[in-house]
């Protein structure tokens, strides 16, 4: 099982980001440049995440011929609770790093 | 917004290539996942960055912590650095003993030797050292060989057995670090040659332990 208190920096962000449209597909480099997280972070966010059942995933045809489909990912019901759980700390957080910034 | 050249793309799927073939079988829709991402970029310089970032991904799946300790080579290493501390506790506190206990006659060697200056600087340090010392090295000793046997027998316990035992002797170093005695009795040499083996336990120490902490958390 999960345990939010552990959960990352970075896979709170993730979660934030993907929790912002819940019913929305987005792909890995959206994903990326939303977070700021490098893909070197991001995939294995992502595949814990999955492990976890807390992101489904799905492939889709890309729009653009002769590209590969792509991989899409959205947090599941499981996973948009979690972020919800989250987000008051990540707030603060949030919030936090904006006063330190103010004073600075 | 320039497309990048061939050889460029050659390079970012070579390191993309290296990446996916880093991950493990079980990652197979995810290595394809990154591919697909490389391929539907038309910005080179996010190419290859996005290439490299898969690189470190493929690393961290691949070596990182969570991975380390499932390689038996790896674990056999851990254990044998442990043994390794073990052993020099365990001889350190049995030396001592024997020096304490009269039958032995270590103490009547020693006297012999009083005229040579690392006798000189030994004997204070082994007259001042407690049995409650001895006692603690003894169980540390004990804790390192338990850590060996959980670590080999893939327990989860087994990090923590080894942290517990691993502050624990830093503990009792440092409080000897602080006796004059135990300062003067060895050469600057054998100060920092300690040093290096407690930082090479706390690095195997740490590795453990963030093997323990990623089976836990996101």
């Amino acid at each position: 099982m999960t345990r939010p208190a552990n959960a990352s920096r970075q896979t709170r962000n993730l979660l934030s980001t993907l929790a912002t449209k819940p019913r929305v597909w987005r792909h890995g480099y959206e994903l990326s440049k939303e977070t700021g997280l490098t893909s070197g972070t991001l995939y294995p966010s992502l595949m814990r995440l999955h492990d976890q059942g807390l992101l489904e995933s799905k492939w889709l045809e890309s729009e653009v011929s002769g590209r590969p489909p792509r991989h899409l990912y959205r947090l599941t019901s499981q996973g948009l609770a979690l972020a919800q759980r989250l987000a008051p700390e990540e707030r603060s957080v949030a919030l936090g790093q904006k006063t330190r910034e103010i004073k600075a | 917004m320039k497309s990048p050249s061939l050889s460029e793309w050659s390079l970012s799927s070579a390191v993309m290539a290296l990446a996916t073939s880093l991950l493990p079988a079980g990652r197979a829709e995810w290595a394809a996942a990154m591919q697909a991402e490389l391929r539907s970029m038309d910005n080179r310089r996010s190419a290859w960055f996005w290439a490299l970032g898969c690189l470190r991904a493929g690393l961290s799946e691949r070596f990182g912590a969570n991975a380390l300790l499932d390689f038996r080579a790896i674990r056999w290493t851990v254990s044998s650095w442990l043994a390794y501390r073990a052993w020099d506790l365990l001889y350190n506190a049995g030396f001592i003993m024997a020096y304490k206990d009269p039958q032995f006659g270590l103490q009547r060697l020693f006297g012999d030797c009083a005229q040579d200056k690392d006798c000189q600087r030994l004997v204070p340090f082994l007259n001042a050292t407690t049995y409650g010392t001895l006692g603690a090295w003894l169980l540390i000793s004990a804790l390192y060989s338990l850590a060996i046997v959980l670590l080999l027998r893939r327990t989860s316990y087994a990090a923590r057995v080894f942290l517990l035992a691993a502050t624990l002797n830093v503990v009792c170093w440092v409080r000897e670090l602080g006796e004059p005695l135990f300062v003067t009795a060895f050469p600057l040499s054998d100060h920092l040659w300690d040093a290096f083996l407690y930082g090479v336990t706390a690095l195997l120490g740490w590795i453990c332990w963030a093997n323990t902490r990623k089976n836990l958390t996101l």
